[in-house]
């Protein structure tokens, strides 16, 4: 009898996890530590804790190692070591605004207050494979940073920069938000229903996973949707984070988070009052991630788009259900289950109405049921 | 008495034992299930059994309301669970002697029929759960019972039965009932049963 | 994954999940006991195990569970599979609860896509995952439009979609996962069980518990209720035919049975999806020769299975089940922590 999917079930499962382990380290080299990770693949451990909804360097960098890599796979660990986390607090609102830039540019103005700063992007390099770093050594880095150390200065940039969209909207070419965008929900402790408030919104975006958002954004952009979209400002940078403590007077500090902003402006739209303003997509993710801050913005505002006729990057239960990436990625991999029950029942009513087809064809004539009595 | 923060109260394995009873009770409209005596010392007119089913399923993501209004049993309530008081048409929970005539009942929130989940779940103090002396006799009838079940209650106001009967008039709107007497005897009637009553005297 | 393995290490709580989010499930749970057949919507936060494998299940049996409890995990009708392993693993780790294959040693039994074939009784509890809770999905895809639909117990669309099957294909082409009216007011998806298990929903002894976890919905159908599967005056709902089947371990004729082909003839076989009942049967055929289980009947009555059945060739199907008391002496290594974390 070959049928072994169901035998030995326990055995099976622990020998899977030593062959995981097995491949990790297989190749013979020195174990990848943590903290390598955690500062030589920057962009990957902030695309994690921005999916996995935690701002945890550490915890991501080590979800990168356990999963060799896989993005998805290290978000939904980081994801369910959240979910086991006490919430003592919640921090108090945070202003942008007092932002300690890295990098901050708009699309919409040649120039801005405060200026753009172009920070660290690889926007206008080429991206040709860099041979030279297969020959990197500690020594090279360390020649590396005497010579950068003294292009960058601190003080050549001031602490905070005013906001882009604050012109706009001392002009009144910004619509304000409704009332309905007040509403604040906590998606963690309460499913989402529609129509869905804004806060839910950006929380189910703020933990989306990139490569989805940033195709359904894309779709709206190339024309599934009506939606042109300005950067109006990108930021990437530290915010401050306080919360109230009991037994302190004032708020407490509790470090610094880097988060990555995005400002996106779009065409017209007539406010309460009938008068034509211009709205704004808002997006803020933990890391530093531009194409998702983007996406996100874009997203939110395509979710406001009043059409009759939805695009799907206009439904905002076609997005907000299929961003999440431990949901989608949970689901999609479910198939790897067995439903051989499932199965069974479907090949059931396949033989059963082939059988009833072959009868007909036999008559000489297609089914022809009565009619259903309802 | 009773402003105290109650230590004995095991959050895990007390409240699990209390759930599972309140689940088999909510099951079984009108089969009559019996909490193990809490050492609790909730405030005068507060029963511990009531207390208890409080402990087990309010806390800092719920709002109650009591009714009458009796500040002690809310600040013991808030402080032993960290719900907070909400109006008595908004409350999730309702904390009530049943033995007090209520009008303000009929404000209770029955849910809608997009969210018939939010109507609130009303917490009842009686004089006694089954027995015979009780005055009010009612026959249920729904989900989870097989044809019928009777049920007495002692000490229940008849004005209270007849507002929870207009309240869960329209199902799937309405409000579940967990009904408790001092000695820990517990029933449930849900907004799907149909109840009957027949007041005695 | 270090559940806590370790007192040292900062421990899980009892049963894995904080007693905050059980008692939101605890909550939901009353309601939707409270209301048949409706879908609560419930946080459902993340659990180490994927989205879609479980985890609607899980957090129900989580929620409930105490340390008295005997559990029984089921894939498939099977103990053994791979993923009831896992679960069964991690309910037992955070836990320590007896476990046992035996439908009627359980108090609790958490399952995917079957009902064990042996009536259950009122001292249990029978908890299913739920891939896809809406049962409209099959003609709605938003779910602001099936809430409403629910609301307005509109399901016409659901009855012209099988008015459609049965005109295109002369019958109704739903397998698993047939969409049934609870207390004949909300319409649902009973969990994708094969219709076989379908009528055991209707007038149980038994509370049966339906989680979803990544859709966030929790429903559930109380004993005693009705629940009727959909069906027309002259289409009348019909269960899988397994006539002239007998399953080749225990000579069953009255079970649901999984086909297979034997690898080695290529001849189509047929077994018991419950792996419990089928062990027990096979276990009373051998002490007791040709005697066998007590039949329970299947809901719509189908033949008790004939004596002469048991004769045939019986095959061994290659298992090697972690046996429940195995299990259980693992847990005293395991450190359970009954006090929440603050």
């Amino acid at each position: 009898m070959g049928y072994v999917a169901v035998a030995g079930g326990e055995e099976a499962i622990t020998n899977a996890e030593a062959l995981v382990a097995f491949y990790r380290l297989k190749g013979g080299s020195t174990p990848v530590q943590v903290r390598q990770i955690r500062e030589q693949m920057r962009l990957a451990v902030d695309k994690v804790m921005s999916e996995g909804s935690l701002y945890a360097p550490g915890i991501a960098a080590l979800a990168l190692k356990q999963a060799e890599g896989d993005g998805i796979e290290a978000s939904f660990i980081v994801r369910a070591y959240r979910a086991t986390q006490p919430r003592r607090y919640v921090s108090l609102p945070v202003d942008t605004r007092q932002m300690r830039v890295i990098r901050r540019i708009s699309g919409a103005f040649q120039d801005v207050p405060g200026g753009q700063v172009l920070g660290p992007t690889r926007d206008y390099t080429q991206r040709l494979v860099d041979f030279a770093l297969l020959g990197e050594t500690p020594e090279l880095a360390a020649g590396f940073f005497k010579k950068i150390g003294v292009q960058t200065s601190r003080s050549a940039l001031p602490d905070t920069f005013p906001k882009v969209i604050d012109l706009l909207r001392r002009e009144g070419l910004m619509a304000e938000p409704g009332d309905r965008d007040r509403a604040l929900s906590d998606i963690t402790r309460e499913a989402i229903s529609f129509p869905c408030n804004r806060s839910a919104k950006l929380q189910s975006l703020a933990r989306g996973e990139t490569g989805v958002m940033m195709a359904l954004a894309y779709s709206s952009m190339r024309g599934f949707g009506d939606i042109h979209p300005y950067l109006g400002e990108l930021r990437v940078g530290t915010v401050p984070l306080f919360i109230n403590h009991r037994a302190k007077k004032h708020p407490v500090y509790l470090g610094p988070v880097l988060v990555t902003e995005a400002e996106i402006i779009s065409g017209q739209y007539e406010d309460d009052q009938g008068i034509p303003k211009l709205t704004l997509g808002y997006g803020l993710c933990f890391g530093h991630n531009e194409l998702k801050a983007i996406a996100m913005g874009v997203l939110d505002r395509t979710m406001q788009s009043q059409a009759p006729q939805r695009a799907p990057a206009e439904d905002e239960e076609f997005v907000l259900y299929h961003i999440d990436g431990i949901e989608s990625s949970g689901f999609s991999a479910h198939w790897k289950l067995p439903h051989y029950v499932t199965f069974q029942s479907t090949l059931d009513r396949l033989r059963r109405t082939q059988k009833l087809k072959e009868e007909a064809d036999t008559l000489g004539r297609e089914p022809e049921p009565e009619t259903p009595g309802l | 008495m009773g402003t105290n923060l109650e230590s004995n109260f095991d959050q895990v394995f007390t409240s699990q034992q209390i759930y599972r009873l309140l689940l088999d009770a909510m099951a079984r409209p009108g089969k009559i299930v019996t909490l193990a005596r809490l050492e609790i010392d909730p405030p005068e007119g507060l029963s511990w059994s009531i207390a208890g089913l409080a402990f087990t399923l309010l806390d800092q993501e719920t709002t109650f309301a009591a009714l009458p209004d009796h500040e002690s049993w809310g600040h013991y309530l808030c402080l032993n669970t960290g719900s907070r008081q909400a109006a008595v048409s908004e409350a999730e929970f309702i904390i009530i002697d049943g033995r007090v005539d209520l009008p303000e009942l009929l404000v209770v929130n029955r849910g809608d029929l997009l969210f018939p989940d939010r109507g609130a779940t009303l917490m009842v103090m009686v004089s006694s759960v089954g027995g015979d002396g009780a005055d009010n006799r009612l026959t249920l009838q729904g989900p989870g019972i097989p044809g019928q079940v009777s049920l007495t209650l002692g000490g229940l106001c008849p004005g209270n039965l007849e507002r929870v009967q207009t309240l869960n008039r329209e199902f799937p709107l309405g409000v579940d009932l967990m009904i408790s007497d001092n000695r820990g005897a517990l029933v449930c009637i849900p907004r799907s049963s149909a109840i009957t009553a027949e007041v005695n005297g | 994954m270090g559940v806590n393995q370790n007192r040292k290490h900062r421990g899980y709580n009892f049963a894995f999940l904080d007693e905050n989010t059980k008692r939101e499930i605890r909550r939901k749970l009353l309601k939707a006991v409270a209301i048949p057949g409706y879908q609560v919507p419930f946080a459902s936060p993340e659990l180490p195990i994927a989205r879609g494998w479980g985890t609607g299940g899980l957090q129900i049996t989580m929620a409930i569970i105490g340390p008295g409890d005997v559990l029984k995990v089921i894939d498939q009708g099977c103990d053994g599979s791979v993923n009831a392993v896992n679960i069964r693993k991690l309910l037992v780790k955070t836990t320590g609860v007896a476990t046992t294959f035996d439908t009627n040693a359980a108090s609790i039994i958490q399952t995917r896509h079957r009902i064990p074939e042996e009536a259950m009784r009122q001292d249990q509890i029978l908890v299913l995952q739920v891939p896809i809770p809406e049962p409209l999905r099959y003609v709605e895809a938003s779910e602001a439009k099936t809430r409403e639909m629910h609301g307005e117990m509109d399901y016409s669309r659901m009855w012209v979609y099988l008015y459609e099957n049965i005109v295109q294909y002369g019958e109704i082409t739903i397998g698993a996962r047939y969409p049934s009216l609870v207390n004949r007011r909300y319409l649902i998806d009973p969990s994708p069980i094969p219709r076989w298990d379908v009528p055991k929903l209707n007038q149980a002894e038994t509370l049966y518990l339906f989680g979803a976890g990544r859709e966030k919905r929790i429903y559930a159908v109380p004993p005693h209720t009705l629940a009727e599967p959909l069906e027309f005056e002259d289409f009348r709902f019909r269960v899988e035919d397994f006539t002239g089947r007998s399953c080749i371990r225990c000579g069953a004729t009255d079970t649901y049975m999984n086909e297979m082909y034997d690898s080695s003839s290529g001849r189509k076989l047929f077994v018991c999806s419950d792996s419990g009942y089928c062990d027990r049967r096979r276990e009373q055929s051998v002490t007791q020769n040709l005697a066998c289980a007590e039949p329970t009947g299947h809901p719509l009555g189908r033949v008790p299975p004939k004596a002469e059945a048991l004769v045939a060739p019986i095959q061994e199907r290659s298992r090697s089940y972690p046996t429940a008391s195995k299990e259980a002496g693992a847990l005293e290594q395991v450190v359970i922590e009954g006090k929440e974390a603050r």
